[in-house]
């Protein structure tokens, strides 16, 4: 099920863009922390009163943050900004259409499928290195946040403890896009579509959610989007493991790389 | 025991029919040479035998186990050199080996280092680096390296100079003498001629000719040139097997299938001047098939 050479070669196929996607996120938790913190809770409550910035952060949030504003909720945005979906999707996009359309597309597959390794195992190989990655991806944005608390206070401490669970429910995201992704990487032929129709999906996700508090059919299409199921300030606020919501992404996630592997498994490897 | 064997294969894309019907059975320890103009089939029957492609009908064997099912177990033993060969760019050779040798589970470092060493190949430096012909003898090397009981060789020779095609054929004449199988894909009748003892000829997706080369040569023709002395042309009749071409009192042409024999034992009793009796050439013989013409009588 698991060939070693080929995690090993995978994980270091990764490792570069690993290491900057890990810079990127602390260094961007870090200094929202620090652009936080130079406003105090009266200023921000002021800021957060102005309708279209109230819009947008509760299209990244999921909830009117301006209700309940304290230093802890205040870093959700830090938890769904569009940034970090940024560092942590273009590592997930690149590891998860790698091996399989990319190696296809590269012509390289002609080899790597002639080795005594079953599909399965180069699957799962490639599967294990974007899965483990995604934990160091996912949680991060928390000791970020600590860190950028540590340099730059804030003017009440964040409760850090209460970060992990929209972190966890972070990682279910994550597990959610890598399936889709290596579905369609195991469908194409083409990198360049393996990694255009994940994106697709997500950018029209965050798209739906943004429209939808304006437009009612937005609202409507919303529950069948990604982003529906990751609303980290309502799970800060409630203090619930969001259990529903991480079901239902890694039922997408599982039954995505699931699908992704009958696939290939039957699927003919066409020459470049 | 046959290396390969295959029973009315097929394979389709939609209506479109690559591979029809091949049957096909290759003993262990020969050197088959599979030819055919492009797109005739070859390189699908090759992917079918490695198992990337299913089949869509009919059964394939490899070393006695199915090509589908059995595709990892069976590649343990399988060399495979694809047509166009591509490698990750970022690697250097040795690191490209040290990859392919850790997936097969090592203890092939030996063998690598003797095969660089034959096809004078520099693995210190990346893969980016190498023009096509380096890039090919990498490729060799990793189809060569485990020493596989089947070589499957698509179009191994391009790019190749002169003097590394000899290296690469007598290094498989030594593979094929140590009773392991090699499966050559050409178009070049001349190679196929030059190394193999079995040919498969496919055209249109089917398999046209399935002979040794030794009785393809014995159908091939030979080109005849006789010149009689003083214009006295034999009354007998030639024998059946030369077809004359041109004949008059003093010269005659033609080709010849099969035995000289007969045209020896009526050339005795002929008052000839001169005479030329060409080796046997495939070219004709391949030609008719490549072409779609009738193949030359047996």
């Amino acid at each position: 099920m698991l060939n070693v050479a080929i995690l090993r070669k995978t994980a270091r196929d990764a490792a570069g863009l690993f290491v900057l996607a890990v810079i990127a996120i602390l260094v961007f938790e870090t200094m929202f922390v620090r652009a936080m913190g130079e406003f105090s809770g009266e200023m921000s409550q002021v800021w957060l009163q102005n309708r279209l910035v109230r819009r947008m952060v509760e299209m990244l949030v999921g909830y009117d943050l301006a209700s309940d504003l304290t230093p802890t909720t205040l870093m959700t945005i830090g938890l769904a900004h569009p940034l970090l979906y940024t560092f942590q999707w273009s590592f997930l996009l690149t590891v998860c259409t790698r091996v399989i359309a990319g190696e296809i597309d590269r012509g390289t597959a002609d080899l790597l499928f002639s080795l005594p390794v079953s599909r399965t195992c180069v699957y799962v190989s490639t599967s294990v290195v974007w899965l483990t990655a995604g934990l160091v991806l996912a949680f991060l944005p928390v000791p970020g946040i600590a860190l950028g608390q540590r340099l730059a206070p804030l003017w009440m401490p964040i409760d850090l403890a209460r970060l992990w669970m929209p972190a966890v429910n972070l990682y279910a995201l994550y597990v959610a896009i890598g399936g889709i992704t290596m579905l369609v990487s195991a469908v194409v032929v083409r990198r360049g579509v393996a990694v255009a129709i994940p994106l697709g999906i997500v950018l029209a996700s965050e798209f739906v959610v943004f429209l939808a508090h304006m437009s009612p059919v937005a609202w409507q299409l919303m529950r069948i989007t990604l982003l529906y199921y990751y609303k980290p300030l309502v799970v800060l606020r409630s203090g619930a493991w969001p259990v529903s919501d991480m079901l239902t992404l890694l039922g997408i996630g599982v039954a995505c790389w699931a699908a992704g592997l009958l696939w290939l498994r039957r699927r003919d490897i066409p020459a470049a | 025991m046959q290396a390969i064997e295959t029973h009315r294969l097929s394979k389709s894309y939609g209506s479109r029919r690559v591979l029809e019907g091949v049957s096909v059975d290759i003993p262990t320890g020969t050197c088959c040479g599979l030819l055919g103009p492009n797109g005739a089939g070859k390189t699908t029957l090759i992917r079918v035998l490695l198992g990337f492609l299913r089949a869509s009908h009919g059964e394939a064997r490899v070393l006695g186990q199915d090509c589908w099912r059995d595709g990892p177990r069976l590649r343990q033993d399988v060399g495979y050199l694809p047509g166009e060969v591509r490698f990750y760019e970022r690697l250097t050779g040795a690191r490209t080996l040290a990859f392919f040798n850790a997936v097969r589970g090592g203890g092939h470092t030996a063998e690598i280092r003797r095969l660089a060493e034959l096809f004078d190949l520099d693995l210190s430096r990346r893969v980016r680096a190498y023009s096509q012909g380096m890039r090919q003898k990498l490729g060799l090397i990793q189809a060569l390296m485990h020493r596989p009981r089947l070589l499957v060789l698509d179009e191994p020779t391009t790019a190749l100079d002169p003097l590394v095609r000899r290296t690469l054929f007598a290094e498989l004449r030594q593979v094929s003498r140590q009773g392991r199988t090699v499966l050559f894909s050409s178009h070049t009748l001349a190679e196929v001629e030059e190394l193999c003892d079995e040919v498969a000829i496919l055209r249109g997706g089917r398999l046209v000719e399935m002979s040794r080369v030794d009785d393809l040569r014995r159908r091939a023709v030979r080109h005849v040139e006789i010149t009689f002395r003083d214009g006295r042309a034999p009354i007998a009749p030639p024998p059946d097997a030369l077809r004359v071409v041109s004949r008059d009192a003093r010269h005659l042409s033609g080709t010849l299938v099969g035995a000289v024999d007969p045209l020896l034992a009526w050339l005795a009793a002929a008052p000839v001047e001169d005479v030329s009796i060409s080796p046997p050439h495939l070219d004709d013989l391949f030609m008719a098939y490549y072409g779609g013409a009738e193949p030359l009588p047996c």
